[in-house]
Protein backbone atom coordinates (compact mmCIF):
# COMPACT_ATOMS: atom_id res chain seq x y z
CA UNK A 1 0.00 0.00 0.00
CA UNK A 2 1.32 3.42 -1.03
CA UNK A 3 0.68 6.11 2.01
CA UNK A 4 -0.97 8.85 0.74
CA UNK A 5 1.18 12.28 0.78
CA UNK A 6 -2.27 14.28 0.50
CA UNK A 7 -3.39 15.84 3.97
CA UNK A 8 -6.92 15.22 4.39
CA UNK A 9 -8.94 17.94 6.25
CA UNK A 10 -10.87 17.53 8.83
CA UNK A 11 -14.34 18.94 9.28
CA UNK A 12 -15.37 17.88 12.63
CA UNK A 13 -14.92 20.70 14.50
CA UNK A 14 -17.18 23.36 13.65
CA UNK A 15 -18.34 22.75 17.00
CA UNK A 16 -15.43 24.18 18.27
CA UNK A 17 -15.43 26.95 15.80
CA UNK A 18 -18.96 28.34 16.63
CA UNK A 19 -17.76 28.18 20.47
CA UNK A 20 -15.24 30.69 19.24
CA UNK A 21 -17.45 33.13 18.39
CA UNK A 22 -16.31 36.43 20.69
CA UNK A 23 -13.02 35.78 20.72
CA UNK A 24 -10.48 38.64 20.41
CA UNK A 25 -7.13 39.07 18.97
CA UNK A 26 -4.50 40.45 21.50
CA UNK A 27 -4.25 44.20 20.96
CA UNK A 28 -2.08 45.63 18.75
CA UNK A 29 -0.22 49.07 18.74
CA UNK A 30 1.20 49.74 15.46
CA UNK A 31 3.14 53.27 14.16
CA UNK A 32 3.28 54.18 10.58
CA UNK A 33 6.87 54.42 9.83
CA UNK A 34 9.14 55.31 7.13
CA UNK A 35 10.65 52.59 6.42
CA UNK A 36 7.69 49.93 6.54
CA UNK A 37 5.83 52.56 4.07
CA UNK A 38 8.79 52.21 1.64
CA UNK A 39 8.59 48.75 1.97
CA UNK A 40 4.76 48.54 1.42
CA UNK A 41 4.74 50.73 -1.12
CA UNK A 42 7.34 48.80 -3.46
CA UNK A 43 5.25 45.57 -2.58
CA UNK A 44 2.73 46.52 -4.50
CA UNK A 45 4.01 48.75 -7.32
CA UNK A 46 4.50 52.28 -5.94
CA UNK A 47 7.92 53.88 -5.81
CA UNK A 48 8.74 53.23 -2.20
CA UNK A 49 9.92 56.86 -1.28
CA UNK A 50 6.73 58.63 -1.51
CA UNK A 51 5.06 59.58 1.80
CA UNK A 52 1.33 58.88 0.73
CA UNK A 53 -0.12 55.80 3.02
CA UNK A 54 -1.94 53.42 0.53
CA UNK A 55 -5.56 53.21 1.52
CA UNK A 56 -4.84 49.30 2.44
CA UNK A 57 -1.87 50.00 4.30
CA UNK A 58 -3.58 48.64 7.53
CA UNK A 59 -4.26 45.15 6.05
CA UNK A 60 -0.76 45.12 7.07
CA UNK A 61 -1.36 45.77 11.27
CA UNK A 62 -3.93 42.75 11.01
CA UNK A 63 -2.43 39.74 12.34
CA UNK A 64 -2.72 36.96 9.38
CA UNK A 65 -3.79 34.13 9.16
CA UNK A 66 -5.76 35.31 12.34
CA UNK A 67 -3.49 33.45 15.46
CA UNK A 68 -7.36 32.16 16.64
CA UNK A 69 -6.37 28.60 18.10
CA UNK A 70 -9.90 27.38 17.84
CA UNK A 71 -9.52 27.71 14.30
CA UNK A 72 -6.93 24.09 13.78
CA UNK A 73 -10.02 22.10 14.45
CA UNK A 74 -11.65 22.69 11.26
CA UNK A 75 -10.30 22.10 7.71
CA UNK A 76 -6.06 22.30 6.56
CA UNK A 77 -5.73 25.90 5.72
CA UNK A 78 -6.95 29.18 5.11
CA UNK A 79 -8.55 31.42 2.36
CA UNK A 80 -9.09 34.82 1.99
CA UNK A 81 -12.81 35.20 1.14
CA UNK A 82 -13.01 39.07 1.04
CA UNK A 83 -12.05 42.15 2.71
CA UNK A 84 -14.10 45.68 3.57
CA UNK A 85 -12.49 48.60 4.39
CA UNK A 86 -14.28 51.35 5.80
CA UNK A 87 -13.24 54.57 6.27
CA UNK A 88 -14.34 56.52 9.28
CA UNK A 89 -11.67 59.15 9.64
CA UNK A 90 -8.82 60.97 8.85
CA UNK A 91 -6.34 59.42 6.04
CA UNK A 92 -3.55 57.90 7.74
CA UNK A 93 -0.23 59.47 7.78
CA UNK A 94 3.78 59.18 8.16
CA UNK A 95 3.99 58.56 12.14
CA UNK A 96 0.32 57.80 12.99
CA UNK A 97 0.29 55.18 15.77
CA UNK A 98 -2.71 52.95 15.80
CA UNK A 99 -4.29 50.49 18.13
CA UNK A 100 -6.62 47.37 17.11
CA UNK A 101 -8.01 44.68 18.21
CA UNK A 102 -9.67 41.93 15.94
CA UNK A 103 -12.43 40.23 16.94
CA UNK A 104 -14.22 37.03 15.69
CA UNK A 105 -17.75 37.41 15.28
CA UNK A 106 -19.30 35.04 12.79
CA UNK A 107 -18.82 31.96 11.26
CA UNK A 108 -21.30 29.40 9.12
CA UNK A 109 -20.72 26.23 7.39
CA UNK A 110 -21.03 25.47 3.45
CA UNK A 111 -21.14 22.31 1.83
CA UNK A 112 -20.63 21.95 -1.88
CA UNK A 113 -19.01 20.42 -4.36
CA UNK A 114 -15.65 20.58 -3.66
CA UNK A 115 -16.31 19.71 -0.11
CA UNK A 116 -17.47 21.65 3.34
CA UNK A 117 -15.81 24.92 4.00
CA UNK A 118 -16.00 27.29 7.42
CA UNK A 119 -16.60 30.80 6.49
CA UNK A 120 -15.68 32.93 9.13
CA UNK A 121 -16.14 36.62 10.24
CA UNK A 122 -13.37 38.76 11.50
CA UNK A 123 -13.72 42.62 12.49
CA UNK A 124 -10.92 45.04 13.18
CA UNK A 125 -11.42 48.34 14.31
CA UNK A 126 -8.19 50.55 13.85
CA UNK A 127 -8.05 53.88 15.82
CA UNK A 128 -5.71 56.01 16.32
CA UNK A 129 -3.75 57.27 19.52
CA UNK A 130 -5.19 60.23 20.17
CA UNK A 131 -8.54 58.20 19.94
CA UNK A 132 -9.85 58.89 16.36
CA UNK A 133 -11.13 55.97 14.98
CA UNK A 134 -9.96 55.68 11.34
CA UNK A 135 -10.31 52.62 9.60
CA UNK A 136 -12.93 49.92 10.10
CA UNK A 137 -11.95 46.40 8.46
CA UNK A 138 -14.60 43.39 8.16
CA UNK A 139 -12.29 40.10 6.63
CA UNK A 140 -14.13 36.91 5.43
CA UNK A 141 -11.86 34.28 5.94
CA UNK A 142 -12.21 30.75 4.94
CA UNK A 143 -11.07 27.49 6.84
CA UNK A 144 -11.49 23.72 4.30
CA UNK B 1 -6.35 60.09 -15.15
CA UNK B 2 -9.27 62.49 -16.12
CA UNK B 3 -12.44 63.18 -14.68
CA UNK B 4 -14.25 62.30 -17.85
CA UNK B 5 -12.57 58.67 -17.24
CA UNK B 6 -14.95 56.11 -16.78
CA UNK B 7 -13.11 53.32 -16.58
CA UNK B 8 -9.79 51.84 -15.81
CA UNK B 9 -8.02 48.78 -16.41
CA UNK B 10 -4.23 48.35 -15.01
CA UNK B 11 -2.08 44.65 -15.41
CA UNK B 12 0.27 43.31 -12.64
CA UNK B 13 1.88 40.12 -12.20
CA UNK B 14 3.81 38.73 -9.09
CA UNK B 15 6.59 37.56 -9.08
CA UNK B 16 8.53 35.40 -6.28
CA UNK B 17 10.06 38.73 -5.35
CA UNK B 18 6.43 40.26 -5.39
CA UNK B 19 5.07 37.76 -3.19
CA UNK B 20 8.12 37.81 -0.61
CA UNK B 21 8.20 41.57 -0.87
CA UNK B 22 4.69 41.45 -0.18
CA UNK B 23 4.54 38.76 2.42
CA UNK B 24 7.92 41.09 4.85
CA UNK B 25 5.65 44.12 4.13
CA UNK B 26 2.21 42.88 5.39
CA UNK B 27 3.67 40.34 8.05
CA UNK B 28 1.21 37.76 6.48
CA UNK B 29 3.56 34.56 5.79
CA UNK B 30 0.96 31.96 5.26
CA UNK B 31 3.06 29.40 3.05
CA UNK B 32 0.79 29.11 0.25
CA UNK B 33 2.37 32.17 -1.12
CA UNK B 34 5.92 31.26 -1.13
CA UNK B 35 6.48 27.34 -0.29
CA UNK B 36 5.20 25.61 -3.55
CA UNK B 37 5.54 21.87 -1.69
CA UNK B 38 3.08 23.46 0.64
CA UNK B 39 0.56 25.10 -1.32
CA UNK B 40 0.61 21.86 -3.68
CA UNK B 41 0.10 19.78 -0.97
CA UNK B 42 -3.53 22.21 -0.69
CA UNK B 43 -4.04 21.19 -4.21
CA UNK B 44 -2.96 24.85 -5.62
CA UNK B 45 -0.87 24.38 -9.23
CA UNK B 46 1.12 27.76 -7.88
CA UNK B 47 2.07 30.05 -5.15
CA UNK B 48 -1.17 32.00 -4.94
CA UNK B 49 -1.16 35.70 -5.11
CA UNK B 50 -2.42 37.55 -1.11
CA UNK B 51 -6.18 38.43 -1.87
CA UNK B 52 -4.94 41.65 -0.20
CA UNK B 53 -2.03 42.47 -2.46
CA UNK B 54 -4.73 42.44 -5.21
CA UNK B 55 -6.87 44.52 -2.95
CA UNK B 56 -3.84 47.02 -2.92
CA UNK B 57 -3.83 46.95 -6.33
CA UNK B 58 -7.43 47.97 -6.35
CA UNK B 59 -7.21 50.43 -3.80
CA UNK B 60 -4.59 52.25 -5.57
CA UNK B 61 -6.23 52.20 -8.72
CA UNK B 62 -9.06 54.04 -7.01
CA UNK B 63 -7.10 55.98 -4.95
CA UNK B 64 -5.08 57.49 -7.71
CA UNK B 65 -7.86 58.00 -10.01
CA UNK B 66 -9.80 60.25 -7.68
CA UNK B 67 -6.96 61.98 -5.87
CA UNK B 68 -6.83 65.69 -5.11
CA UNK B 69 -11.23 65.25 -6.12
CA UNK B 70 -12.43 62.82 -3.23
CA UNK B 71 -12.08 60.75 -0.43
CA UNK B 72 -12.40 56.88 -0.59
CA UNK B 73 -15.27 56.07 2.07
CA UNK B 74 -15.16 52.64 1.89
CA UNK B 75 -13.69 49.32 -0.46
CA UNK B 76 -14.75 46.02 -0.78
CA UNK B 77 -13.72 42.81 -2.20
CA UNK B 78 -14.87 38.98 -2.38
CA UNK B 79 -11.91 36.66 -3.96
CA UNK B 80 -14.13 34.72 -6.51
CA UNK B 81 -10.61 33.00 -7.57
CA UNK B 82 -7.36 32.57 -6.95
CA UNK B 83 -4.76 34.47 -9.26
CA UNK B 84 -0.92 32.57 -9.48
CA UNK B 85 2.66 34.18 -9.66
CA UNK B 86 3.93 35.67 -13.36
CA UNK B 87 0.21 35.37 -14.61
CA UNK B 88 -1.15 38.76 -15.75
CA UNK B 89 -4.02 39.94 -13.20
CA UNK B 90 -6.08 43.09 -15.00
CA UNK B 91 -6.98 45.25 -12.08
CA UNK B 92 -10.28 47.27 -13.27
CA UNK B 93 -12.53 49.67 -11.91
CA UNK B 94 -15.69 51.89 -13.44
CA UNK B 95 -17.93 54.48 -11.98
CA UNK B 96 -21.38 52.67 -12.23
CA UNK B 97 -23.36 55.22 -10.40
CA UNK B 98 -23.22 59.31 -9.01
CA UNK B 99 -25.63 60.46 -6.63
CA UNK B 100 -24.80 64.41 -5.64
CA UNK B 101 -21.10 64.11 -4.26
CA UNK B 102 -21.53 60.11 -3.87
CA UNK B 103 -19.60 58.15 -6.48
CA UNK B 104 -19.96 53.96 -6.90
CA UNK B 105 -17.94 52.40 -8.62
CA UNK B 106 -17.61 48.37 -9.58
CA UNK B 107 -14.45 46.61 -9.11
CA UNK B 108 -12.55 43.24 -10.46
CA UNK B 109 -9.38 41.63 -11.20
CA UNK B 110 -9.29 39.08 -13.92
CA UNK B 111 -6.82 36.10 -15.10
CA UNK B 112 -4.95 35.53 -18.08
CA UNK B 113 -8.53 34.10 -19.41
CA UNK B 114 -10.79 36.49 -18.71
CA UNK B 115 -12.56 35.41 -15.89
CA UNK B 116 -13.19 37.56 -13.12
CA UNK B 117 -11.21 36.55 -10.15
CA UNK B 118 -11.80 39.42 -7.66
CA UNK B 119 -15.54 41.40 -7.42
CA UNK B 120 -16.05 44.55 -5.66
CA UNK B 121 -17.42 48.07 -4.82
CA UNK B 122 -15.93 51.51 -3.76
CA UNK B 123 -17.72 54.44 -2.84
CA UNK B 124 -16.27 57.81 -3.30
CA UNK B 125 -17.21 61.08 -1.33
CA UNK B 126 -16.25 63.91 -4.06
CA UNK B 127 -15.33 67.37 -2.74
CA UNK B 128 -16.77 69.42 -4.88
CA UNK B 129 -20.73 67.80 -5.10
CA UNK B 130 -20.79 69.50 -8.68
CA UNK B 131 -18.20 67.41 -10.28
CA UNK B 132 -19.76 64.85 -12.08
CA UNK B 133 -17.83 61.46 -13.66
CA UNK B 134 -18.92 59.88 -16.15
CA UNK B 135 -20.66 56.30 -16.07
CA UNK B 136 -19.60 53.26 -17.88
CA UNK B 137 -22.01 50.35 -19.31
CA UNK B 138 -20.61 47.93 -16.98
CA UNK B 139 -18.03 45.29 -17.88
Amino acid sequence: MTADPTPHPDHSGFDTLHAAVGWQGPERVDVVERRHLADYRRAIGLAPDGDDVPPTLCACFLSEPPPMPAAEAYGLGWINGGDRFEYVGPRLTLGDTVRSRTRFTDVREKTGRSGSLAILTFETEFVRDDGVPVVRHVGTRIRR
Amino acid sequence: MSAATERLELEHSATLRTLVQYAGASGDFYEMHYDLPFAQERGHPELSVHGLLKAAWLGRLVDEWFRGRGRLVSFEVSYRGMDFRDQPVACGAEVVRQDGATVELELWTKNADGDITTSGAAVVALDDAAGTVATGGGR
